[in-house]
């Protein structure tokens, strides 16, 4: 009898987590579909043809998933908006509304420009965890000036951040056209950084594996994710286990990998741009979530972000959080100019202007994501899907490339006010309080 | 009942993508397919860009090709813009602008089958250049980009003549350049300027300022403004739409401006009245010239340079201000002409 209840209750509770888990979906999926319908009859009614809607999404679509390197490119042009989105996110929870993250992302991209031209010859296994170091220390500092007026004298981040934005850009400018500047090239553009800087694209990685400091740094990286999965699953277990796994692990990739990846490997086509800064992407996601649910310091921007009057009363120190919290924002901002430039620009350094609209794109990714580490990957993914299947659906349809901006406005607008959609699909308001945070705080 | 609206509205959209997937079109006729690529200018930049889509779409026309254009929205768009042609399968790629001359050679080695030109790069051996060093003699033949032709202009000769054309324009002795990126085809434009205004009068005061981006009308003014406020009363403005906003600067003020690549008077009708003239390159023709070389099957790779000589580049009609350009000037324009088609004056561009 007893054993009949739990199993009852069990299914209940597994009833109710996905319930939950749709009601959280349900909000995003349909603030998209609406803005798809709205950019279809957007579509429809400018060309006045339903079958241009029909080509213009089929080109999406068929861009952005189905077409040679249309995956790769998506996952290339996801991978800026994961970091973007998650230092936006780490901002709103605790109220902070971080609009500069375009300027941190050039900062970054500076940073790291100037770290992978500055020393020549030092191994990737060193320079490459320097340069992104590099660009989040600038983006860092970057952000962290509008936090420190913050906190000190109370100057709102909005306005801050943004002014700090153009003089980000000019900076930039600067940097590019005076102290960096390739002497050698006719285009105003920084000096390429070293080899080692770069960030590897897939194709290269047999390559780049068969030096044994490469591969010792993948070891490494392997063991480090073997021990955070293997404490994950099993908190309890003994240190000489967990030690064992993880040294086992990196050994294996040490000697495996090379010869394996030499033997079979995905990723042949030398032109694809496909680079392991998604992998960095989802670990910062995995990084994120954990900082902001599982450690002191999340549990404390959270709680500013919710109450700060409450927070102050629970001795927390909301200065020093205000200042961390835009650092961490700003970091993650400045890796994000860090990959692009090191990954994807076709002479790894920064040319003169190399705007990207990948910050201003991605305040609307983060209110999507409703600041959830998981949901902005999966955002992201979407943002990076239609950025990238654009180009195709202008070339199949004729149907602007600025479609997508009009698509992404109407989503983040269903979004922002979830009273519009179900006031047009007749739903009923959820019953209990939304146990929200403010996404940020009025002025002052 | 919201569960019931969600998963409804979630199978609707799978349905419609579904739909939207099978529905696309897979054309493959008999004829060439022409793709152009522009700067982020895009298409409709009232100069340089535009101009080459008007050239492109007008072969195409004659030829009865198709032809699309994709706008590049950022530098790392341009790499992926090619490919979306090439993996298309179109015949003919058309890349409008220096900044993408890196790019276009990746895919023209990339693709040794379509045919590419190029506007306004050429490509030279350069030590530590991956797809043209130095050890080889030209980069066409020798280095490998059999299937690149360069569309290339002599700025510098209209240059000259624009700058021949303010200096006997200018009442208070200076004349400005409100200049985008400081890339070779603009520098030609504003060292061929200011070496012909001093041509014509030597004492004569040149302002320049280079603005990184060829899409910020906002700053052009705004330069031009302050170069106004220097004495400046002829504005030349070098750089697609920031370069158009030194010439709105200068019609504000009822100045003098010379527009650029094409005759403005009639692709920014906002400031014809103060337009004196336009240093134009006919991109148009260059790319339509390249297009029918290609329909006669005898398109060649290589650099291929529009200057005074052959009519690729020239001053526009002055329009309005026909009359009021005194005839002293017009004959030294005439005389400049000559001599720099004949080489007896160089521009003193190197």
């Amino acid at each position: 009898m007893s054993n009949l209840a739990a199993e009852r209750a069990a299914r209940t509770d597994g009833r109710a987590t996905l319930l939950r888990t749709l009601d959280v979906l349900s909000m995003p999926a349909l603030a998209m579909f609406l803005g798809f319908l709205g950019g279809a009859i957007i579509i429809w009614i400018t060309s006045g043809s339903l079958e241009t809607v029909g080509a213009a999404y089929a080109g999406l679509i068929n861009g952005a998933f189905f077409k040679q390197r249309g995956f790769s490119e998506t996952l290339v042009a996801m991978t800026p908006y994961v970091f973007l989105g998650l230092g936006l996110a780490i901002g709103f929870k605790a109220g902070l509304f971080n609009i500069g993250v375009e300027g941190q992302f050039y900062i970054g991209a500076i940073s790291a420009v100037w770290a992978g031209v500055a020393f020549p010859g030092l191994p990737a296994i060193i320079h490459l965890p320097l340069v992104i170091l590099a660009g989040a220390l600038g983006g860092a500092l970057w952000a962290g000036i509008p936090g420190f007026l913050k906190a000190r004298t109370g100057a709102h981040e909005v306005i801050t951040t943004m002014m700090m934005n153009y003089i980000a850009f000019r900076l930039a400018e600067f940097v590019v056209s005076l102290p960096l500047r390739d002497p050698l090239s006719t285009a105003v553009q920084t000096l390429r950084v070293s080899p080692n800087a770069e960030l590897w694209s897939l194709w290269q990685i047999p390559e780049r594996l068969a030096d044994p400091l490469n591969a010792l740094g993948v070891a490494l990286f392997c063991a480090l994710c073997a021990f955070v999965i293997v404490r994950w699953l099993a908190p309890h277990a003994r240190r000489v286990v967990v030690g064992g796994i993880v040294f086992a692990t990196g050994a294996i990739a040490f000697i495996a990998l090379p010869p394996l990846v030499k033997v079979w490997w995905l990723f042949d086509d030398q032109y694809d741009r496909l680079h392991i800064g998604i992998i960095l992407a989802l670990v910062a996601a995995a990084v994120v979530w954990w900082l902001m649910y599982k450690t002191t310091l999340g549990f404390e921007m959270r709680t500013v972000g919710a109450n700060p009057n409450a927070a102050r009363y629970a001795g927390i120190n909301i200065s020093r959080n205000i200042i961390v919290t835009m650092a961490i924002s700003g970091a993650l901002a400045g890796i994000a100019g860090t990959i692009e430039v090191l990954g994807v620009s076709i002479c790894r350094c920064l040319p003169l202007f190399f705007s990207s609209g990948y910050g201003f794109d991605s305040i609307a990714l983060a209110l999507l994501a409703k600041n959830n580490p998981i949901g902005i990957v999966g955002g992201a993914f979407l943002w990076g899907a239609m950025r990238n299947g654009a180009d195709l659906m202008e070339l199949n349809s004729g149907v602007s490339k600025y479609i997508i901006s009009l698509i992404q406005g109407l989503v983040l607008l269903f979004v922002a006010a979830p009273a519009v959609v179900r006031y047009l699909l007749r739903m009923r308001a959820p019953s209990k309080t939304e146990a929200e945070a403010p996404l940020t705080r009025g002025w002052g | 009942m919201r569960t019931k609206i969600f998963v409804f509205a979630a199978l609707l959209t799978l349905v419609a993508l579904a739909l939207a997937a099978c529905a696309a079109p897979a054309a493959t006729t008999g004829k060439l397919r022409v793709g152009l690529i522009t700067d982020v200018g895009g298409v409709n930049d009232k100069s340089f860009n535009q101009s080459a889509w008007e050239g492109a779409q007008k072969g195409a026309k004659e030829f009865g090709w198709d032809i699309k254009f994709i706008e590049s929205k950022q530098p790392t768009d341009y790499e992926k813009n090619i490919d979306q042609f090439a993996t298309e399968k179109y015949d003919v790629l058309i890349t409008v602008g220096f900044l993408m001359g890196d790019a276009t050679a990746i895919k023209a080695k990339q693709y040794p089958n379509i045919k590419f030109a190029i506007v306004d790069n050429a490509y030279f051996p350069t030590k530590g250049v991956a797809y043209c060093d130095d050890t080889k003699k030209d980069c066409y033949d020798d280095g490998g980009l059999k299937n690149v032709t360069s569309l290339m202009f002599q700025e510098d000769q209209v240059g000259f003549l624009a700058g021949v054309l303010a200096g006997g324009m200018t009442k208070t002795g200076t004349v400005c350049t409100v200049s985008g990126m400081e890339i070779p085809p603009v520098v030609r434009f504003v060292v061929g300027f200011q070496n012909g205004a001093k041509w014509i009068k030597p004492d004569v005061k040149t302002l320049n300022v280079y603005i990184p981006s060829f899409i910020d009308p906002a700053k052009g003014k705004e330069t031009g403004q302050s170069m106004i406020a220097q004495g400046c009363d002829v504005v030349f403005g070098v750089g697609g739409n920031t370069g158009n906003g030194g010439l709105l600067a200068a019609k504000e003020k009822g100045l003098m401006a010379i527009g650029v690549d094409v005759d403005q008077y009639n692709t920014y009708p906002e400031v014809k009245g103060a337009l004196l003239s336009s240093a134009a390159k006919n991109v148009d023709a260059a790319v339509y010239n390249y297009l029918k070389s290609v329909n006669a099957k005898s398109s060649k790779a290589g650099v291929f340079t529009a200057n005074l000589q052959n009519g690729g580049v020239g001053l526009a009609p002055f329009h309005d201000w026909d009359s009021k350009i005194p005839q002293t000037v017009k004959d030294k324009i005439k005389t400049a002409t000559e001599d720099l088609k004949s080489g007896k004056l160089a521009t003193g561009y190197k």
